[in-house]
């Protein structure tokens, strides 16, 4: 990939030594895929909008111009920043203007501008959960929806955007890496009034119906919303081509663009054989059960059409050897218990301050008047208009909050050796009495096992016992230690949630034995080593840290680390879940232990 | 455009039965709808409020004053006290400018990042900036009068928001006090709560607030799924075309929640039934009364829905995993789900 600012406009890009011919046609392909995403959503604006993963540059700004012209002149374009306050979105009275005027001045809202044009949303990936319901309410009010190009400009660990908002948006689209060159628009012969002309809807055959469904459950998808939006593309596609009924290859090119990027392009596993019973069950979802229980005619048709979308899907990954990132849950995050944290939008009410109310701070009338009031007389007088209420910035009062900040436990847990079994059965057992008792519900519980090589995150941070449950259900345990990494890979997740404004408690269960190093070679000393230097590093986080040591007999190691991170320390050879939790649980809450 | 008929919805069968039951009978406490995502909970609630007959007001009120206490008012009968009239309708009454209008069932859907103030209402910035007047701004909870309020991702809800809105669902009105006012005004509407668990837990407290439960999955039978698209198909094709085919089923599922309103006085619980269902709540071990009070409830709504005067064991068996499963307390470590325990329970009490 090019680095340096410009991008080359004219001319091929400077041969690059080490590119194969994969990253080339994978951007030629990435960039018509876009390209056909663009005509048929200016054709068929019910197809919802685009996931648009592309950082800011000339590709991008080159499909967004590609879509635009292929659109109604005077159709709204509206760009939605990434922050904006609820008043600008959703309309609502426009403080500062009101109060210059002294007429009510009302703002209309963006998402009210935008209706019957499109939304272009930057940044979705760092979009709040309360922001993206918003959104995904307004798509669904028919009357006054509008296409969303959703842009996407995290990196590998960022988040995905919400799922919410993806599942209503037909197209995903890849721009990462492709060349400013390749990125041209041979334009269509037809305008844009020709596009938006409506014809008479081409008819889905029954089979093929029927096949769209079992094709989709194949490929591992359940939602109903791209199983109709599949339907509106293949017969947006046959609406372009003038045909009067959907076909089988409508079908699959439908499918590949709006499944690119939401399934796995591996091989699905083979179906059962014809003679086994299929299970009466209702409850499985698995594709295999589907597949044995519904008589299907036309399985050959089936088999053809998925065979087809997988072969055919697009790898949406600019750089091969990165991995993709998938449509999945961004993490939602939401609660209450933790320091209190003065704050300007929510929580309990703590009192008034003299300040502008900008960025969404909000206003407390009584207090304005009430600082504005006894100047009225000498201000009337001054202006000698009789009716208004003369207010000055300098009256402007906003409310204060104390805000409750979330709290986030991470369980360290030494799943090695012989041992690992038991060890993980007390980390579950103290992690459902945290997500259970009620007066800690608001914590957020994330669990790291290590054994072999390095430590791995098991559970992210979750406020769900579901969740946990299913996460943890059958990890496998044994293997040598390697406690360097997970203190590193604990100190790291805690950093991360830390700078997302979590107060963050670290837990080990461990017998402090390291045997695996950093590197990831069976050298105990060095493992020592490196364990202690991580144990450095987490104490300068300043997180509150415990160490159970759950050897038989403590030989000191234990010890000694808790000692390097700062972590309180307490033997405890059967960590049994509730006492664990409980203490664990009066720490957070700042009592003494 | 028109909503999606409800009697055109496939599947779904628990969230249909609660949400018809809290038609019958508002006062059960409200439906939390747990489970996955696109399942077409939004749907089923507005076809609901599609399918009821539109409710009497008074044109430009914000509150859905009921019109019998303006009229009386107005044809000189004095004021009823018992009676709410907000301050814009007593206006047009000294003004003889009342006018009658049918408005829809209201559905109102509350956004995920809502303020106290959009909820509960507020001072009117307005008034209170450019004519220095104290005025009551209604919030949300005057727009639900009458009608269904809709919360989306219940559990992301701030606690003292949830405590608040299921205060005046229990008790039907809307105390505000706050800068300065004291307003109070009537807010009854059935509380429909959605949610996946996999994102966070509800407060045992607030869970045992709402009236009934139930478990809401994505369809996994192709024959299923097919038809549903292929409905939701034919409805956007041609709306007006596809709501006149299902008019009649429409028209039954009305009449049947009308004359179940106005017969659910009547109806009784024989007293074995009582004793089974006491029964039956002991051996769950739920706490508190409110499972068997809500049970109780809404099997006299399903009998009245049906056109019974007599609750039946069937309708227990049928109705008591929505009212009770969000009401037992968990064990931690015990994986058996809700619903099973319900199940056993039953057959110990002789109930199924």
């Amino acid at each position: 990939m090019s680095q340096g600012a410009a991008y080359p406009a004219a001319s091929m890009p400077a041969a690059e030594p080490e590119l194969s011919s994969f990253p080339i046609e994978n951007a030629i392909e990435r960039w018509a895929h876009a390209l056909e995403a663009a005509r048929l959503l200016a054709r068929n604006p019910d197809l919802g909008g685009v996931i648009l993963r592309a950082r800011p540059g000339p590709v991008r700004d080159a499909w967004i111009k590609a879509y635009r012209e292929r659109l109604p002149a005077r159709l709204p374009f509206i760009t939605l920043p990434a922050h904006t306050d609820t008043t600008r979105l959703l309309g609502g009275l426009d403080f500062a203007a009101t109060l210059a005027a002294g007429n009510p001045v009302t703002t209309t809202g963006l998402l009210d501008s935008a209706a019957g044009g499109v939304l272009i949303c930057s940044m979705a990936e760092r979009m709040t959960p309360a922001r993206a319901a918003i959104l995904a309410a307004r798509l669904d009010d028919t009357n006054n929806t509008f296409v969303t190009v959703l842009i996407d400009e995290g990196e590998a660990d960022d988040p995905a955007p919400p799922e919410c908002l993806t599942d209503r948006l037909a197209f995903p689209i890849d721009l990462e890496g492709i060349p400013a060159a390749f990125a041209t628009d041979p334009g269509d012969n037809e305008t844009p009034e020709d596009l938006a002309m409506s014809m008479p809807a081409p008819d889905f055959p029954d089979d093929l119906e029927d096949a769209l469904a079992v094709s989709l459950a194949r490929l591992g998808v359940s939602s109903l919303r791209l199983h109709l939006l599949c339907l509106r593309c293949a017969r947006t596609i046959a609406a372009r081509d003038a045909r009067s009924a959907i076909s089988e290859d409508d079908i699959i090119t439908a499918l590949r663009l709006v499944l690119a990027g939401r399934t796995d392009p591996l091989p699905e596993p083979p179906p059962p054989e014809p003679d086994d019973p299929p299970p009466p069950d209702q409850n499985q979802s698995e594709t295999e059960k589907d597949d044995a229980s519904h008589s299907s005619p036309d399985e050959a048709l089936e088999d053809r059409i998925v065979e087809a979308v997988q072969s055919g899907l697009i790898d949406l990954r600019g750089d091969p050897g990165s991995t993709p990132r998938r449509m999945r849950q961004a993490n939602v995050t939401d609660g209450k218990s933790g320091l209190a944290v003065p704050s300007w939008q929510t929580g309990r009410r703590i009192g008034t301050r003299a300040k502008p109310p900008e960025g969404g701070k909000r206003i407390d009338i009584l207090a304005t008047l009430t600082a504005a009031a006894p100047w009225q007389r000498l201000r009337r007088e001054g202006t000698g208009e009789e009716k208004r209420l003369h207010i000055l910035p300098s009256d402007l009062r906003i409310k204060q909050f104390e805000a409750r900040q979330k709290t986030l436990i991470i369980f360290v847990v030494d799943i090695s050796g012989s041992a690992a079994i038991q060890r993980l059965g007390e980390a579950k057992g103290a992690v459902e009495y945290l997500l259970t008792d009620c007066y800690s519900r608001r914590d957020e519980v994330a669990l790291i096992g290590f054994r072999g090589r390095e430590a791995e995150i098991l559970l992210p941070p979750t406020r769900s016992l579901v969740r946990m449950r299913q996460t943890l259900a059958g990890v496998p345990g044994g293997g040598p230690t390697p406690l360097a990494d997970a203190i590193s890979k604990a100190a790291m997740l805690g950093a991360r949630e830390q700078r997302r404004g979590k107060t963050v408690t670290i837990v080990f269960l461990t017998d402090g034995k390291g045997n695996m190093t950093l590197e990831g070679t069976a050298d105990r000393k060095q493992a020592q080593n490196d364990a202690e230097l991580m144990a450095r590093g987490l104490k300068s986080l300043e997180v509150q840290s415990f160490l159970f040591d759950n050897a038989k007999r403590p030989t000191g190691q234990a010890q000694t680390i808790a000692g390097a991170m700062g972590a309180f320390y307490r033997h405890l050879p059967y960590a049994r879940g509730a006492p664990v939790a409980n203490l664990i649980g009066k720490a957070v809450a700042g009592q003494r232990v | 455009m028109p909503t999606f008929p409800f009697s055109a919805i496939v599947g779904q069968d628990a969230l249909k039965e609660a949400i018809l039951l809290s038609a019958v009978d508002p006062g059960l406490g409200g439906v939390l709808a747990f489970g996955d995502r696109g399942t077409g909970k939004t749907s089923l609630i507005r076809s609901v409020a599609q399918l009821l007959p539109p409710i009497q007001t008074i044109e430009g009120c914000a509150y859905n004053c009921k019109p019998q206490a303006a009229l009386e008012m107005r044809d000189g009968g004095g004021e009823n006290a018992a009676a709410f009239l907000c301050d814009s309708c007593r206006q047009k009454i000294s003004d003889g400018t009342v006018e009658i209008i049918n408005r829809p069932v209201p559905v109102i859907d509350l956004p995920l990042g809502a303020t106290e103030d959009r909820v509960l209402g507020a001072l009117d910035l307005e008034a209170a900036l450019v004519r220095g007047e104290k005025r009551f701004e209604p919030g949300l909870l005057a727009r639900a009068h009458r009608g269904f309020l809709y919360i989306d991702e219940v559990n992301l809800l701030e606690d003292h928001l949830i405590d608040v809105l299921l205060d005046v669902a229990a008790s039907g009105e809307n105390l505000v006090e706050r800068e300065g006012m004291s307003i109070r005004h009537p807010a009854r509407f059935v509380l429909v709560g959605s949610g996946n668990p996999e994102e966070g837990e509800l407060r045992p407290q607030l869970l045992d607030r709402f009236g009934l439960s139930v478990e809401v999955r994505t369809p996994t039978e192709i024959d299923e799924r097919i038809e549903i698209v292929r409905r939701r198909d034919r409805f956007d094709q041609d709306p007006d075309g596809f709501m006149a085919s299902w008019q009649a089923p429409e028209g039954e599922i009305r009449d049947a929640i009308l004359a179940g309103q106005a017969k659910l006085r009547d109806v009784t619980i024989p007293d074995e039934i009582m004793t089974q269902i006491a029964q039956l709540c002991i051996t769950l071990g739920a706490d508190g009364l409110r499972g068997e009070l809500t049970l109780m409830r809404a099997a006299r709504a399903a009998a009245a829905f049906d056109g019974r005067d007599q609750v039946s064991l069937t309708d227990i068996g049928r109705i008591a995993p929505s009212a009770l499963r969000h009401r037992l307390r968990k064990q931690p470590l015990d994986e058996t789900d809700a619903t099973t325990r319900i199940a056993r329970a039953m057959t110990e009490v002789g109930i199924a």
